[in-house]
Order: C-alpha cells, then sequence, then structure tokens
C-alpha cells in the first residue's frame, strides 16, 4: 500500500556505556542509579 | 599584502598545507585568535571556544600531514552548531536545560569529521533546539549577521553561518529542520547546503522534528561544501533512518566548463509575486535565473499547488514530533534539575521544564501536544501527514520533466533584531521556500545570488532526492560565473 519496509538488522548484542559514564550528567545519583524524588508516598 | 589564512577556502588551506606552506597549528592559531579578538565584540556566532581542543587537533594532524597522508579535511579548522554532540565539550542546544551538559560521546558526524582530520574551532549559537529564524530564541544571546550588525543572521543555524560570513572558519556544519542551514545562508551571503533527508547521520544530533532534521555544511564556495559532503554522508547503522545508497564523490560533479546545456530548470510561479516578498530579492533572484539560462540551462515555469499549505502542515509536524523528542527533558537524567526539599517528582519536572526552556519551546511543545491529542490527532496530525505527502507529489510531477528546481530561499534580506521577535506568524513566514523541500526530504541548496541595499540574497537549488550532484554542479557553474560569492562582509575584512 505504501512504498516503505521495515529495516531489520541483526539480533546481536553490543557493549553499552559504562555506569558511571551514563551517571555524568546527572543531578542527583545513588549507588549506581538516577536519584528521584519519591513517586509513591 | 597577502590575504590573511582566515580569509583561505578549504580547498586553498588544503593546498597550502600539501605544500607545507603553513603547519595545521598556524593555520588553526590564526582563526582562534581572530575569533577571541573578534566575535565577542562584533557577530558573537560562539557559545563555546574549543581552543585546547583545536590546538590538540591540529598538532595530530600536522602529524598525519607530515606522514605524506592527504586526507582531504585533514588540518582543516571548523565550528559545529551547538546541537551537535561533542565528547567532553558542553553542548547546550541554545537552551538553559543543557546549559551544563556535557556529552559523553561524539555524534557520528563529529567522529566522522575529527577522524577526516579536522580542527574544532568552536560550538555555534543558535535558535533554542534549532527552533526559529533569527537565532535571537538562542537563551544565550543573539549573533549578529556580519553584512549588518543590527540585523539578524537568520536562523536557526545563524551562529554556524555569521561563523563563516565573519572569516572565523572555512566551514562549519548547521541543521535544517524547514530551511536552518539556508535561509541563514542566503542572509549571510554564504552556501549553505541541506543534503536530502537521511543521506547524513543524525546520530549525536540533539532532535528536534525527526522526520526533518537533516545535518549540512556552511563554506564560501560550492567546491567546499562538496568537500564536507564527501567527508560526512553516508550510511550509518546507529541511524535508522540513515539510507544505504551509494554515495557519489562531489566533487567530480563539478565541471570546469560552466556549461549548463541539457539542464532543465523549473520556476514554480507559487515561489515569485507572494505576499511580503522584497521586489527587491525577486528581482536579483530573476537576475541569478536569466544567468542560469545564459549558461545553457532551459527554464519552464511549473506550479507547484500545494505550497502554500507548507507553513501549516510544517507547523503541526515538527512541533508534534518535538512535543515528544523534547519529553526527555524531565530534570531527572542530565538536563538542569530545579529541586527543592519536598519536591514530588511532578515538582522536579515542572519546574525544571518551566524554567529551563524559553518562549518558542514552549509554545511548540504545546502546539504538538494539541496536535497529538486524543480526538484532535486525525485532525491536525493525520492530515498534515496527508497534505505532506501531497506536497511530495508536486515536487515528484515536476522532476519528471526538469533536473532541478530554482527560485528565492528567503523573501526577505536580512531584518533587523527585534523586528519579528513579538510576531511569530511573521517569523514562521521566513520559511516559505524552505519548508517544503524539508517536507519533501529533498535536497536544497542556497547560493549567493544577488546583493540588495548591502545585503546579501540567496539562490535556492532544489534537487530529486539523492541527486546532490545535480544541484552542486549547477551552483558550481553559477558561482563560476558570478561574483556574489566573493564579496566579503564587513566583519570578515576587520582586522583582528
Amino acid at each position: 500500500v505504501i512504498p516503505l519496509r521495515n529495516v531489520m538488522r541483526d539480533d546481536v548484542s553490543r557493549p553499552s556505556w559504562p555506569v558511571d559514564e551514563v551517571l555524568l550528567n546527572a543531578p542527583a545519583v545513588k549507588d549506581g542509579y538516577f536519584l528521584v524524588p519519591p513517586v509513591l508516598e | 599584502m597577502a590575504s590573511p589564512l582566515t580569509s583561505k577556502t578549504v580547498r586553498e588551506t588544503r593546498d597550502l598545507l600539501d605544500r607545507r606552506e603553513v603547519s595545521a597549528v598556524e593555520v588553526a592559531a590564526a582563526h582562534l585568535d581572530r575569533i577571541e579578538s573578534l566575535d565577542e565584540k562584533t557577530v558573537r556566532s560562539l557559545i563555546t571556544h574549543t581552543r585546547e581542543l583545536a590546538e590538540a587537533q591540529a598538532r595530530l594532524a600536522d602529524q598525519r600531514l607530515a606522514s605524506g597522508e592527504k586526507t582531504p579535511l585533514l588540518g582543516v579548522p571548523m565550528i559545529l552548531k551547538d546541537v551537535l554532540t561533542t565528547r567532553g565539550v558542553r553542548t547546550t542546544a541554545g537552551s538553559k536545560i543543557l546549559e551544563n551538559f556535557i556529552p559523553i560521546e561524539d555524534g557520528t558526524i563529529t567522529r566522522r569529521l575529527a577522524d577526516a582530520g579536522t580542527v574544532l574551532l568552536g560550538k555555534a549559537n543558535m535558535d533554542e533546539f534549532a527552533m526559529g529564524s533569527s537565532t535571537e530564541n538562542s537563551a544565550f544571546f543573539p549573533t549578529r549577521n556580519p553584512w549588518d550588525l543590527e540585523r539578524v543572521p537568520g536562523g536557526s543555524s545563524g551562529g554556524s553561518a555569521a561563523s563563516v560570513s565573519a572569516e572565523f572558519a572555512p566551514f562549519s556544519l548547521g541543521t535544517d529542520t524547514g530551511g536552518s542551514i539556508r535561509q541563514p545562508a542566503a542572509l549571510t551571503g554564504v552556501v549553505g547546503f541541506k543534503p536530502t533527508y537521511g543521506r547524513v547521520s543524525r546520530y549525536g544530533l540533539i532532535a528536534f522534528a525527526s522526520s526533518l532534521d537533516q545535518i549540512g555544511p556552511f563554506s564560501r564556495t560550492v567546491e567546499d561544501t562538496a568537500m564536507v559532503m564527501n567527508a560526512i554522508a553516508g550510511y550509518d547503522r546507529c541511524d535508522s533512518t540513515s539510507l544505504q545508497a551509494d554515495v557519489p564523490d562531489y566533487t567530480a560533479a563539478l565541471r570546469r566548463e560552466p556549461n549548463l546545456k541539457g539542464i532543465r530548470l523549473a520556476l514554480p510561479r507559487e515561489y515569485f509575486s507572494v505576499e511580503g516578498m522584497e521586489p527587491g530579492v525577486e528581482a536579483s533572484v530573476k537576475d541569478a535565473i536569466s544567468h542560469l539560462e545564459s549558461l545553457g540551462a532551459e527554464l519552464g515555469e511549473v506550479s507547484l499547488p500545494h505550497t502554500q499549505y507548507g507553513l501549516a502542515t510544517y507547523y503541526l509536524i515538527a512541533p508534534a514530533e518535538a512535543s515528544a523528542n523534547l519529553a526527555r527533558y524531565d530534570g531527572i537524567k542530565y538536563s538542569t534539575s530545579l529541586r527543592e526539599p519536598g519536591d514530588s517528582l511532578w515538582d522536579v519536572y515542572e519546574r525544571s521544564r518551566g524554567k529551563g526552556f524559553g518562549r518558542e519551546v514552549k509554545r511548540r511543545i504545546i502546539l504538538g501536544t494539541y496536535a497529538l491529542s486524543s480526538g484532535y490527532y486525525d485532525a491536525y496530525y493525520v492530515k498534515a501527514q496527508k497534505v505532506r505527502t501531497l506536497i511530495k507529489q508536486d515536487f515528484d510531477a515536476v522532476f519528471e520533466k526538469y533536473d532541478a528546481v530554482v527560485g528565492p530561499t528567503s523573501p526577505t534580506t536580512a531584518f533587523p533584531l527585534g523586528a519579528k521577535t513579538q510576531d511569530p506568524l511573521a517569523m514562521y513566514l521566513n520559511d516559505l521556500f524552505t519548508i517544503p523541500t524539508s517536507l519533501a526530504g529533498l535536497p536544497g541548496i542556497s547560493v549567493p545570488g544577488g546583493m540588495v541595499e548591502g545585503l546579501p540574497v540567496g539562490l535556492q537549488i532544489i534537487g530529486k532526492a539523492l541527486d546532490e550532484a545535480t544541484i552542486l554542479r549547477i551552483a558550481h557553474a553559477f558561482e563560476q560565473t558570478t561574483r556574489w560569492h566573493t564579496l566579503r562582509s564587513p566583519v570578515a575584512v576587520q582586522e583582528p
């Protein structure tokens, strides 16, 4: 119907970023996680 | 006195480096010194200066040159729009919300240019998140036009355009979503090129409207643009919209003989004599097109009947995509976060986004959220997508008989600062002739095509999808037989 097709790649895992680099720009961090205010009281 | 290193084109700089008449370190230093002494007190084209990085990259380039390497951009200095991520170098997108954002990796294009041996001088000012046509929406300061400091350089890539026009760098990169490369190129008298959508990887480009955004170069000659395109075009697996198409050598498209015999050019009647178009601009563009005819091109008048719906279509699709893309700035992961004791998560979102985004960005997020909202989605977003297809079909029909479309880039020359900031609709009209190309995903170039009362006029040439080579060839033939690109802005001739 439309001149488009999906572009697929092989499902192969690649290395991702080290946690400390991912958190480098985070405003608040705790134990390797993003720190957020309480969502549930 | 011989012309300074900062007046050289990319090609000339390369020749000097190849002949060992100068080193990359000297070329970089000449540009850095010029920027440091002039930018702040004239155009203010840069948000961030990267002297240390530039010096390190120039030293590396000299080592590569010494080993006999001849990579085409090796040792050439350049400036990136501050929407392209640079590892370890602050990247703001012109926004307070990314004021302190330091990317942990280079975008694909930043990486490719670094690998090619270019030297990054700084990051260019822009309208916040690339939303604007004057660079006055920058959260930091407006950039000024090197031809008249009381006027805007266009936008959103105004800093990138002004820096090349002011001779702070022989080339820069910008991004074009609805005209943000071509319009500032026209207003500052330089070459600005928007490639086919998907031709250049967007990985590492901070997204505005993902179905429209495309990276492209500014330079002072068409040949330089072709050289930069050779370095940045091509498939990238990190961008799912990147095209797996062969990339030609764009410099090979440029003929020594400025002969356009056999080239058929379409003049859309909707691009002339429209309301709000300055008569001087129209006259200049018509002269430029007559000149193309004198080089052998055949001209024909055509209609692009859905042109009048371009702006409305764009201002539904682009804000809709922006409202989704900008949801990521939440004050949690990496953007500016304004937290107070006792805040709920929602309070952090509200305060961070409320203070972090400027007026135009908020306007478009609201517009886009509305266009996508339940009950309005079909009437606005889906309808806009349908009109987008009609606009693309307008071009398809014309390209059955013609090789390229020619017309003005912008309806006016550079306007005074503040002239349109209170009237968003007047500002949006700047992109009347560039938006349809973006919606259709086509390549377009603006080249210096005339002067009106001391201000540059841009000639726009639009090509078939993936046929960048033809419009580069036409633009080059025009440039080789006119003098407009040799005129230097008042800031360019200023000595540091």
